[in-house]
């Protein structure tokens, strides 16, 4: 629509400016005349023309030539109007029938459109439905992945923790077996301390220092 | 002279017994009243000791201060052989002790002896500087730390024997 008025209104500059183009020219062509006149009057009275009646007949016969310029105008203007009329009802028949033809075609795809729309919503609940069946399927089954992956690893971390307390009960219980077992033998030792230094008698003793004493001798300290 | 005294001198704490009564002797022969140094031999000195001194006094050329200091001079010159034991010894203990020193590093030796019951038995000697340990102690922590493991093992199969029966 705004493309068909802007061409319009174009034609119509066109007309117009060819009109006043054509009333300029006249104008253009009445003044020379009358130049030409004056100049032939000049001339005449300088022959001993009387002035009075060229400048009455000049101005008779621009007369004329302006009226046969308005004349000439004025039937291009209405020329251009009956064009324009014209013009302005194949324009309107023109845009009466893309109007129609367009509109067609819009109830058409608002048809169409409807349709699909319609199909669509009727659509969209199965979809839903399977879409919502198939993520709470996945979804169930990732938990269920994780939540044996969960028990998997707390069952694993549980039997580590386990073996690892064993480990540790043993190498406590090595270690306090092996504490009470060193403290069984310092106790041995001591209380056969205690026996050797009862039972051991004088004689005994003088046996060991005089032996202690010939050890001595042999490695040889008494040598100066 | 002197052999009578040195001979019955096995220790060093006999020698400074000695070296006591010597000086005892010593301050008497410098008092004024000249019967001062029987007195002291009589009341203050052991019988064996002051028989000695008479003995060797019976020549009356000997001079008594002289004697002594010369005496007491031997005495701290002695050369000392510690001896570490697990017991007290006797009289008897000590002569065999001594005859061992005399015989092996001649005379002029005493033997210090000092008691430590945890050494068990045996001796620690020192000469000169040299020490050794003879002790049953020594033997025995190094047979114990030796035989460890077995006597443990053995303590657990008797532990367990008697667990089972």
């Amino acid at each position: 629509m705004k493309l068909l008025s802007e061409s319009m209104i174009l034609y119509i500059a066109i007309l117009v400016f060819i009109a006043l183009t054509l009333l300029l020219t006249a104008l253009v062509i009445a003044y020379l005349r009358l130049v030409n006149k004056y100049l032939e009057l000049k001339e005449a009275k300088e022959k001993g023309v009387d002035p009075e009646e060229l400048l009455s007949a000049a101005r008779i016969k621009s007369q004329k030539i302006l009226e046969e310029a308005i004349i000439r105008a004025n039937k291009i203007i209405s020329q251009s109007q009956v064009f324009l009329e014209e013009h302005n009802k194949d324009l309107l028949q023109i845009l009466n029938k893309v109007s129609e033809m367009y509109a067609k075609r819009y109830q058409e795809s608002l048809g169409l459109v409807q349709e699909e729309a319609i199909k669509m919503l009727q659509n969209i609940p199965n979809d839903l439905k399977v879409f919502m069946v198939s993520a709470i399927d996945g979804f169930r089954e990732t938990l269920t992945k994780e939540v044996e992956k969960t028990q998997k690893e707390v069952a694993d971390s549980l039997r580590e923790s386990i073996i690892a307390a064993q480990h540790e009960i043993e190498r406590y219980k090595e270690e306090r077996k092996r504490e009470i077992d060193e403290r069984i033998v310092e106790y041995v030792a001591e209380v056969t301390k205690r026996v050797l230094r009862k039972e051991i008698s004088i004689d005994e003793h003088e046996k060991l220092v005089l032996k202690a004493l010939e050890e001595a001798k042999r490695q040889g300290i008494f040598k100066s | 002279m002197y052999k009578q005294i040195l001979s019955r001198i096995r220790t060093y704490e006999e020698a400074q017994k000695l070296i006591e009564e010597i000086e005892l002797i010593n301050e008497a022969i410098f008092s004024k009243e000249s019967s001062e140094v029987e007195v002291v031999l009589k009341s203050r000195v052991r019988l064996w000791v002051a028989d000695a001194l008479r003995e060797d006094w019976k020549d009356g050329n000997v001079q008594k201060e002289e004697y002594l200091r010369d005496l007491k001079s031997r005495l701290e010159n002695l050369k000392v052989l510690d001896l570490v034991l697990a017991f007290e010894p006797t009289d008897t203990s000590i002569d065999k002790f001594f005859n061992f020193v005399t015989e092996n590093l001649g005379e002029g030796v005493v033997l210090n002896i000092t008691l430590d019951k945890s050494i068990l038995g045996g001796a620690k000697i020192i000469w000169e500087g040299r020490y050794r340990d003879f002790t049953l102690l020594r033997v025995f922590d190094e047979e114990f730390r030796s035989r460890k493991e077995e006597i443990i093992s053995l303590l657990s199969e008797s532990g367990n024997t008697s667990k089972s029966s």
